[in-house]
């Protein structure tokens, strides 16, 4: 195994064996955020694919400030965000009117309470609007007004989707926890 | 050990760094894109070759081919996309394909040398002197070098026009994702009117499709999307050459609220206030802010509420009060107001007990005389009262003085009969005595005007 930096330079000379490494280190986590922003993991290693071209074509633009994993994460969630609005256009949204206006109360879950899997499970089949709005706030903590600019709709908006986003979510794991039960 | 999380906590904590298999052909798929994608890398240094060579095979389709880059999107060009806009290049670049393959594998077998060496040579090399090994001005010639000279001489002679795709820079924190033509909006509450405008480009023909189903084909058109929803407008430019362009924006509008509300009537508590109910008819709406008008339509200071479905006690209003005013907020920020005239006029404190100055009584017979103080009936004499007293006494008299009615009951008006008999119409004396609730004493007369009225 080699260096990180062995490995930096040899994918910005575009040495296969150094991506090879590049990609044997980071697939599995790259993986892993890919997939809390898609429908599926199909789709996820699409994106993720997409994003290691990219990294591989673009790697000299990392400075070499700050941890590559954070640069290529961000690349990651980059095409993620380009992948969706490729996509929309074939693909039929509810967003709207996906949460109902009862009145909502908050509560608090445990560490075990779900798996890995039954997680991305649910976020797999959350409206595409929450789940981007929800993965950019709550897991990579870009604040509203940055979602806003990022995904060029208005501050609102992104709360408000972040909201019905976070209720969608907990509904649908009381709903689990309550079909686990029975 | 059970721990408490949030929403937020429960997800970061379980996928924000989890790590998922990929499947195994997925880094075949990746490192042939890559491939594909740096043996078609435009490279700076050997621009002019290239351009050389494009001018003499493609000629004048060179200038076609740079003018639809200038309009296009911000996507990276791919090979595939080029080649239905030149078929002249198609056929070199079946030809090309060959060759190409053999020059990966020769690549391939010299990074694989030089990794073997690399530890101890190869990437010392390259590592001299600094540690600022990813700087670009120090990499790309060794790039250029590094390729073999079979690959040099292969490509010196490819006129292939793909070969001046110049990759597409990469921001990290904003990618550029929708584009081409402008919006006066990009969001708002429905009915949202937006001005779109194409880019200026020298095109025969604009296509709108509003994502609405509305289609327009001016340049410049004016839009009003009346329902709440999130629209994909695309546009599509035809170019005079033929060739289409298509650019798209997300145009997200905001469901409005609408306020509407009942005043109703009612009682509360053990005292019977009498109190005015606001029921709620609002709807898409997630805040509401309800306040008091004056005549003047000033906000009153005295009373305001957040509650959905607010009650006020007639004797928490003060006069001069004449209008309720709904304001609702829809959870995007739209508004909404609505103002409904209140249904009882305000009294003063003063004014907590009044009496009409006529009545008319039911011809056809003598009643209970009992009263809903809700209904204002015309053919009971009673008072209109916005608190109800503690000790009460009504006594009506003959304009001679004689006493023909008494009550001590505050919801017991007189029908207009003396022992089951019509009394005659006229002008007869009233008097009212009692204490409020808080203590006060009043004591009030007037007179009111008894007409029977046959057709009742």
């Amino acid at each position: 195994m080699s260096s990180e930096k062995d490995i930096l330079t040899g994918c910005v000379s575009g040495k296969q064996w150094a991506q090879r490494e590049l990609y044997d280190k980071y697939a599995r986590l790259m993986l892993g955020i890919c997939n809390r922003y898609a429908q599926s993991l199909e789709e996820a290693e699409d994106v993720m694919q997409e994003g290691f071209v990219k990294i591989f074509l673009n790697i000299r633009e990392f400075k070499g400030d700050g941890a590559v994993a954070a640069w290529m994460r961000r690349i990651m969630i980059n095409t993620a965000i380009t992948h969706y609005h490729k996509m929309k256009k074939y693909r039929y949204h509810d967003d709207l009117d996906a949460v109902s206006e009862v009145k909502f109360e908050e509560r608090t879950w445990g560490e075990t309470d779900f798996t890995k899997e039954e997680l991305y499970q649910v976020i797999h089949q959350m409206p595409e609007g929450y789940r981007l709005v929800f993965n950019l706030y709550a897991v990579e903590g870009y604040k509203h007004r940055e979602i806003a600019e990022i995904l060029q709709i208005d501050e609102n908006t992104s709360k408000s989707q972040y909201s019905r986003a976070r209720r969608w979510l907990q509904e649908r794991l009381i709903k689990i926890q309550g079909e686990r039960s029975r | 050990m059970h721990e408490e999380l949030n929403i937020e906590q429960l997800v970061q904590s379980k996928l924000g760094e989890a790590e998922v298999a990929p499947s195994a052909d997925t880094w075949t798929h990746i490192r042939k894109k890559v491939r594909r994608m740096q043996f078609l890398k435009f490279r700076p240094g050997r621009f002019n070759i290239w351009y050389l060579g494009i001018l003499l095979i493609s000629g004048a389709g060179i200038t076609g081919e740079l003018t639809v880059e200038d309009t296009g999107s911000e996507e990276p060009l791919y090979r595939e996309t080029r080649e239905s806009v030149i078929p002249e290049a198609k056929n070199v670049k079946e030809a090309v394909r060959e060759p190409a393959a053999a020059v990966e594998k020769a690549q391939e077998q010299q990074e694989r040398q030089e990794h073997q060496e690399g530890n101890q040579t190869g990437a010392g090399k390259k590592l001299v002197g600094s540690g600022e090994i990813l700087r670009t001005d120090r990499v790309d010639p060794v790039e250029v070098t590094d390729a073999p000279d079979t690959l040099k001489g292969e490509e010196m002679t490819l006129p292939e026009p793909v070969e001046i795709i110049e990759e597409a820079p990469i921001h990290e924190d904003k990618l550029p994702l929708m584009g081409g033509f402008t919006s006066s909006v990009q969001s708002g509450c429905a009915p949202l009117t937006v001005q779109f405008r194409a880019p200026h480009a020298k095109a025969s023909t604009y296509r709108w499709s509003f994502g609405t189903g509305d289609r327009s084909s001016v340049p410049d058109p004016l839009y009003t999307f009346r329902e709440a929803g999130q629209y994909t407008v695309l546009l599509t430019v035809a170019h005079s050459d033929g060739t289409p362009s298509e650019y798209r924006q997300l145009i997200e509008v905001h469901p409005a609220p609408k306020a509407d509300f009942q005043i109703e009537e009612g009682f509360e508590g053990i005292d019977n206030h009498l109190t005015l109910n606001l029921v709620n008819y609002s709807s898409e709406a997630a805040a509401f802010s309800w306040s008091l008008l004056e005549g003047d339509r000033n906000e009153c200071s005295y009373w305001s509420s957040e509650e959905y479905q607010p009650v006020i006690r007639l004797k928490e209003l003060s006069r001069g009060t004449e209008e309720i005013r709904l304001i609702v907020t829809g959870e995007s920020g739209c508004r909404d107001t609505l103002s409904k005239e209140l249904p009882v006029e305000i009294a003063s404190s003063e004014d907590r007990i009044r009496f009409p100055n006529a009545f008319s009584p039911n011809p056809t017979g003598p009643g209970s005389g009992m009263f809903n103080p809700q209904s204002r009936r015309t053919d009971l004499f009673h008072p209109v009262l916005t608190e109800v007293p503690v000790s009460y006494h009504l006594t009506v008299y003959t304009r001679r003085g004689k006493m023909i009615f008494e009550t001590r009951e505050v919801y017991r008006g007189w029908d207009g009969y003396i022992n089951q008999e019509r009394v005659a119409g006229g002008v007869y004396v009233w008097m009212v005595e009692g204490t409020w609730e808080d203590g006060a004493a009043f004591s009030f007369r007037g007179d009111v005007t008894l007409i029977w009225n046959e057709l009742w």
